[in-house]
């Protein structure tokens, strides 16, 4: 049986802890390493996970390191396994299906080029709300959660999608291997929002696939922990928006995406002034100026992706568009 | 164009305004045509995301997808392969051959199993033709049915699914619908729905074209495709597993199948292929002589893939319909006009209202059987017919052509079944052409739509297979008909084909036994994407499906 790895990163999330790592398993895979990564939270998380659950690995980084890193530390424990050949990211206000697992090994099992997979993410509130069944990346530049707060009326999938929202997703061993900077699968520079949009682009690019995978449903709270500030994922999102744009993709398609980024922060800034939100605007802003004086910091990375880039500029062009 | 209030009024206005209004009008219908095709464009998008999965599938059998691939251009080819990798069934393989010269489409096309565990390549030394290369696809492919699928292609999602639907109501040969999508693979366009089994609309073209899936066990019955019909090698392989297997056909009407091609009208791609002519016509040769029936194929010039068989000569006699009293002289008068159009040796029944509307040589020339009118007028006319068939008038109409009326007796009397011709108005708009079972009851085809115009269903001239006849112009033998009521009335056995080689134009009504038809008294109104065009069933093979 194909041994699955399941990272959990937690920061002050005592009280969603229980129910996240209950469903890990109560997963009818049966073949399972849990790992719960701390990151230096205040209330107690690691303590309770070490009593509760101690066939739990548990690891502290020591201070707050972020998304990326704690994640990157997560795999890399999982990889020292040999047998672990798909890691699962759970955020820990999400939470799955008992057969989520058995469907998506089911389904990769057949697709050696697999390199993200989700199921349908719905809302943990409202289990006939989608949260999320992909990432698609439009001609703006901005990475879009499908079908957020559609209904959840008919099955999705099987379909090759841009990207997956990590929240709740498979990578495959196979993909980290054939990382070109080693074990940085998540970028820590970014520290929080838009790693897994960064990441699914750098699979699209090196000529990976991430589906879509039917019948495997996860439920997610949405922003749990980040959810308190507005203003600071806000900034964070403009912020690392230019920097995925600038580390993967050609300078052709951004000479055409640039005149549509203008137009569509324009319009945010509007409907943000009309929707009462003024003080939100000088985030918008701060994070685009920010973002754009940061972009030399990822010209190393661009320059090494470009020799590991397999598909063409028309094709990529044509997979960045809204149904997709 | 239709024949509305505003165009009318145009036309009329356009005595005095010419320079004006008619540039107008023109630029009106170019609007129009230019928004249908964008209406199309945006229902055939969102027919894309609908999903016509309904239920479980109490089968699931294993389909074979069947792709010869030669230098197939690399976005072509990745679409064509995400496509399927994209179905909702599961339970199917990809054979490709790759027969491509250029290295890289070669490479890129090797390296294509790594998508999926279910992808198989077949590697082929050399390019022997489309036909060697797909016999090679469906000897390595271990499916119980094969799907025929071009290499740059795409299918619709449920399109597997869908078929594997048709299956499992029986069928052994499954079609769908299917439309064009522009070379960049943006733009839908140009639409066919199909009608359900129509085998004489399959000898005049191969409407069924794409999307085909066919049992494995009667392709390798028949032995594949063959290689002298390259060109047309998909039709070949059709008519000789109908003509031997007789197998039970199903038609998915949902447009599942999205055929790449340039947008170009069909009369700027003729090109100097006569290969596939050739192709075609020998096609049709072995299906007419596997049928006994006698007939040579014709290939229309500008039409490549359009065939006409024209069959042995054969005697006929035309039975003119009762006529009311007002109508007689003109009747007279078209009859004598008539004349040119028909055999010499064809004999003419009428009433006896004719003597008194002609000249004694005219009389002679007509060669005319005269029958006194009255209550077994119509029983009298078809017992005096002593050729195998008959063409009756209901009608004045006057042929186009002066060959077309025994073209059209031939035809019913070597096929054994009541022809329909179609009949126009002067402006070529369809007054008739046959009555065909749609959601709605029997409905006119194509009443008020141009002649050999470009529609949905197809092109307007091709030869259908229809329900049922308006009585108007019929060609017929003996043996189907029986008159009740001095109307015509058809046998069970009764097959009923739309031959719109020869086209009639109206002239004026005989009678007003027209009112006493059921069509006259029936609702007409409905929209053209509502209406389903079924036949009967034909040679043991079911075509109605059930629904």
């Amino acid at each position: 049986m194909t041994k699955v790895a399941y990272i959990i990163v937690g920061w002050n999330n005592k009280d969603l802890l229980t129910e996240c790592v209950d469903s890990i398993v109560a997963q009818d895979h049966s073949d399972k390493l849990i790992i719960y990564i701390d990151n230096d939270s205040k209330d107690d998380s690691e303590a309770f996970v070490r009593n509760k659950y101690p066939n739990v690995t548990v690891f502290q980084v020591g201070y707050n390191s972020g998304f990326a890193k704690a994640n990157n530390v997560g795999i890399e424990i999982a990889l020292k396994d040999p047998v672990v050949k798909y890691i699962v990211l759970l955020n820990s206000d999400a939470r799955l299906d008992p057969k989520w697992t058995s469907s998506i090994v089911s389904f990769a099992d057949k697709k050696p080029k697999a390199a993200l997979l989700q199921g349908t993410t719905l809302d943990y509130y409202n289990h006939s709300i989608i949260d999320s069944t992909h990432i698609y990346m439009s001609r703006n530049g901005q990475g879009t959660q499908a079908h957020w707060r559609y209904y959840y009326t008919s099955e999705f999938g099987p379909k090759r999608v841009f990207g997956v929202n990590a929240a709740a997703c498979v990578i495959t061993r196979n993909f980290i291997e054939a990382q070109p900077f080693g074990d940085q699968i998540l970028d820590e520079r970014l520290f929080m929002y838009l790693e897994d949009v960064d990441l699914v682009t750098r699979a699209v690019i090196m000529g990976w696939d991430n589906y879509l995978v039917p019948g495997a449903r996860a439920f997610h709270m949405g922003s749990a922990s980040s959810g308190k500030n507005p203003g600071y994922s806000l900034y964070m999102t403009f912020r690392n928006n230019s920097a995925v744009l600038v580390k993967n993709y050609p300078f052709a398609i951004l000479f055409k995406i640039i005149p549509k980024i203008i137009r569509s922060d324009i319009d945010t800034i509007r409907t943000l002034r009309r929707t009462d939100r003024k003080q939100m605007v000088k985030k918008v802003l701060k994070g685009r100026i920010v973002g754009m004086l940061r972009s030399s910091l990822y010209l190393y990375k661009r320059h090494k992706l470009r020799k590991h880039r397999a598909v063409s500029n028309n094709e990529l062009w044509r997979l960045m568009r809204k149904g997709y | 164009m239709d024949n509305s209030f505003s165009n009318r009024l145009i036309d009329k206005l356009a005595k005095y305004a010419r320079f004006i209004l008619l540039p107008l009008k023109r630029t009106y219908i170019r609007h129009k045509r230019r928004s249908d095709r964008r209406a199309y464009n945006s229902w055939a998008a969102q027919n894309e995301d609908q999903c016509f999965v309904e239920g479980e599938l109490t089968q699931a059998p294993k389909l074979s997808i069947v792709v010869p691939a030669y230098n197939t251009d690399k976005d072509h080819y990745d679409e064509m392969v995400y496509s399927v990798i994209n179905q909702h069934y599961e339970n199917w393989e990809l054979v490709i051959v790759n027969a491509s010269d250029d290295l890289e489409s070669k490479d890129h096309i090797k390296s294509s199993t790594d998508i999926d565990a279910r992808i198989i390549i077949v590697d082929v030394e050399k390019n022997r033709g489309i036909s060697s290369n797909t016999n090679a696809g469906i000897e390595a492919a271990s499916g119980e049915y094969i799907v025929f699928l071009d290499h740059d292609d795409l299918l619709h999602p449920c399109a597997l699914h869908c078929a594997a639907e048709g299956i499992n109501n029986g069928a052994e040969l499954v079609y769908t619908d299917e439309d064009k999508i522009t070379e960049d693979g943006i733009r839908y366009f140009g639409p066919h729905c199909k009608p359900d089994w129509s085998p004489k609309l399959l000898e005049n073209l191969n409407y069924i074209n794409h999307l085909t899936v066919i049992k494995s066990s009667l392709v390798n019955k028949i032995g594949g495709l063959r290689k002298e019909c390259d060109g047309a090698q998909d039709y070949d392989l059709l008519w000789r597993i109908i003509d031997t297997h007789k197998p039970k056909v199903v038609h998915i009407s949902h447009i599942l199948y999205h055929w790449r091609a340039a947008m170009t009208s069909t009369a700027n791609q003729i090109s100097t292929k006569t290969y596939i002519f050739e192709a075609g016509k020998k096609t049709l040769e072995t299906h007419f002589a596997a049928r006994n029936i006698h007939a040579n194929i014709h290939v229309l010039e500008n039409r490549p893939g359009f065939y006409k068989p024209s069959y042995k000569e054969a005697p006929y006699t035309v039975v003119i319909g009762e006529t009311s009293p007002d109508r007689q002289p003109a009747a007279a008068a078209w009859i004598h006009q008539l004349r040119d159009y028909i055999d010499k040796d064809a004999a003419v029944i009428v009433g006896d209202w004719f003597k008194k509307y002609s000249t004694n040589e005219e009389f002679a020339k007509t060669n005319a059987v005269v029958i006194p009118q009255g209550g077994h007028y119509l029983t009298t006319a078809i017992d005096k017919v002593q050729t195998g068939s008959f063409i009756l008038f209901n009608e004045a109409a006057i042929p186009r052509n002066k060959k077309s009326l025994s073209e059209l007796a031939n035809f019913a009397s070597a096929e054994n079944i009541v022809a329909q011709p179609v009949i126009i108005s002067d402006n070529n708009t369809i007054l008739d052409a046959g009555l065909v079972d749609s959601n709605y009851g029997l409905q006119p085809l194509f009443r008020g739509i141009k002649l050999a115009e470009n529609t949905f269903f197809g092109d307007t001239d091709w030869v259908r297979d229809i329900n049922s006849v308006d009585n108007r112009v019929i060609a017929a033998s003996k043996s189907h008909v029986k008159v009740k009521n001095n109307l015509l009335t058809f046998k069970n056995e009764a097959k009923f084909v739309l031959w719109p080689h020869t086209t009639l134009e109206y002239i004026s009504f005989l009678n007003n036994n027209m009112k006493k038809t059921p069509m006259f008294n029936s609702q007409l109104n409905q929209s053209m994407f509502e209406i389903k065009m079924k036949s009967s069933t034909w040679d043991g093979s079911e075509g109605r499906a059930d629904d």
